[in-house]
């Protein structure tokens, strides 16, 4: 019984241990859209156990045959970009549906815990939607993490990598149509129940 | 010299002096140059862009350098001839006391790209040579600083702890690729043999043979493109004699090795040459990659943006 005990300390401890690896989300996770939409989408990093982010290099991809990137935006949650606080060596796009964000901070790890909390955000998307077929889907995904650092730039571990989905509005499928034989039963019965209550009316007030 | 030719190495000072000091004499190695040959081959890849593959192989046995004080002094044997070059080496310290070994400093096309290097004994020691490519910087001492031309990068090949040096004799191979626009002429490059030595955490190299301060005053060698190895004609050169190269910079903080451009400071542009090589594995020691872990990633420039000079890392 007792190492029972012990072996399921031992995995539930195991697995604090990863609960407590950081996790890199791009949310809303789902979002109905439709052509010519503009989704807006958070890059932030959660689950970071009391660490604070130093730097980070990450690549996004996205179908470029679907979406169309319109901007990004870096926060200034490892510093100030423009006042010199952290530098960004963003690449910008790659390739085709490939996104490059790279910032490094030249704050202090005590600078950086003011600035951040927990979830981190790091970056605003923002694409435009093209051509895609009612009902299916396409994915915007963290597909290369090259560098997550912590204040003294050691690495920190990325257990969870969440995209988002944008799943097109379904507007193939005609509005649902009432037969006509329906439509007639109901149009008469309306109308026979109306004649019935204005006569039970007009004979309860002669 | 001679350049290429030893890929070698050599290494590995042996500190045989003692302790009272003045005297102390360390071991490397220099190299005799046996045979170097090379060739370059085509394909082409479309109407406009041509891949040109290199190979440089050499034999080289390696030979000894010697620290007495201060001064070492190197012995190299090219096309049998030998030519010995001398340095003296002085630190606010008084000694040089660090390892010192024979690198070779290779200006390369700034598009070659998988640059690789292996050495083989024949008996069984074999495997990669270190390679540092894509350097826009060696440091030499406190006031100079090794830089490519136009449209080039300096490429830094070594032999890796471990290989045996003394009196081995070695087959050397270099190779790397570029993309190139179609109709370009055949590859040329430049190489020189240099010490190495690190002081305040930060490594030097300091050119021997020939003994330049700079990668303009080395003549080229032409690549051939052939289907076979053929001989390369190395162009002579000229070695050190008691060449002075001073270590007496007084920097603050444990170690300098961020300060990547050699510029006596850690700013935002030692930064940046690190994350202009990022995401890409590293040989042991090479200079980029600060925390060691054998890959070159935006977390080596972190660790850079601690030890900076100025408030954000200003230049």
């Amino acid at each position: 019984m007792t190492r029972l005990i012990i072996a399921l300390c031992a995995a539930l401890s195991i697995g604090v241990a990863d609960a407590r690896a950081a996790s890199i989300q791009l949310i809303p996770g789902s979002q109905t859209v439709s052509p010519g939409n503009t989704v807006s989408l958070d890059l932030l990093v959660s689950d970071l156990a009391g660490a604070v982010i130093g730097d980070y290099d990450f690549d996004i991809s996205y179908d470029a045959a679907v979406l169309t990137l319109d901007s990004f935006a870096l926060t200034g949650a490892l510093g100030s970009i423009p006042g010199g606080q952290a530098l960004d060596f963003s690449l910008g796009l790659v390739s085709p549906g490939v996104l490059n964000l790279a910032v490094v901070s030249t704050l202090t790890a005590a600078q950086l815990d003011v600035l951040q909390g927990d979830p981190v955000t790091l970056a605003a998307l923002a694409f435009t939607v093209g051509a895609l077929p009612g009902s299916q889907s396409t994915t915007v995904g963290v597909s290369a993490v090259n560098a997550l650092g912590n204040g003294a730039g050691g690495a920190i571990a990325v257990t969870g990598l969440d995209g988002a989905t944008l799943t097109a509005l379904d507007q193939s499928s005609p509005p649902t149509t009432v037969p006509e034989p329906v439509t007639g039963v109901l149009c008469l019965t309306g109308l026979s129940t109306w004649l019935g209550l204005k006569r039970a009316t007009t004979s309860s007030h002669p | 010299m001679r350049l290429y030719q030893c890929w070698e190495l050599y290494m590995r000072n042996r500190l045989r002096g003692l302790a009272l000091a003045c005297l102390v004499s360390i071991t490397s190695v220099g190299c005799f140059l046996q045979v170097t040959i090379g060739r370059e081959i085509i394909e082409d890849v479309s109407d406009f862009v041509d891949a040109v593959f290199t190979a440089i192989d050499t034999h080289a046995t390696l030979g000894l350098c010697t620290t007495i004080g201060g001064t070492v002094s190197c012995q190299y044997f090219v096309n049998g001839v030998p030519i010995t070059s001398t340095a003296s080496m002085a630190s606010e310290l008084g000694l040089i006391l660090g390892a010192i070994a024979d690198p070779m400093i290779v200006e390369l096309p700034a598009a070659a790209i998988n640059i690789a290097g292996t050495y083989d004994d024949g008996a069984g020691h074999t495997g990669p040579l270190s390679v540092y490519p894509a350097l826009s910087y060696v440091p030499v001492d406190d006031t100079h600083t090794l830089t490519p031309g136009p449209g080039r990068q300096l490429a830094i090949f070594d032999l890796p702890a471990g290989a045996p040096i003394a009196g081995v004799t070695y087959h050397f191979g270099l190779t790397f690729q570029q993309f190139v626009p179609d109709g370009t002429g055949p590859t040329q490059v430049k190489a020189l043999m240099s010490a190495k030595l690190t002081q305040s955490g930060k490594t030097f190299y300091p050119p021997m043979l020939p003994c330049v301060s700079d990668f303009s005053a080395l003549p080229s060698i032409t690549i051939p493109r052939s289907a076979v190895l053929e001989p390369l004609t190395l162009p002579a050169g000229v070695p050190c004699v008691n060449k002075f190269y001073g270590y007496f910079r007084n920097e603050v903080g444990p170690s300098m090795a961020c300060d990547l451009d050699n510029d006596h400071d850690i700013d935002r542009n030692d930064v940046a040459l690190i994350m202009a090589v990022r995401n890409r594995a590293a040989s042991p020691g090479d200079p980029r990659d600060i925390n060691a872990d054998r890959f070159i990633n935006a977390n080596d420039a972190r660790a850079c943006t601690l030890q900076c000079t100025k408030a954000q890392c200003n230049p």
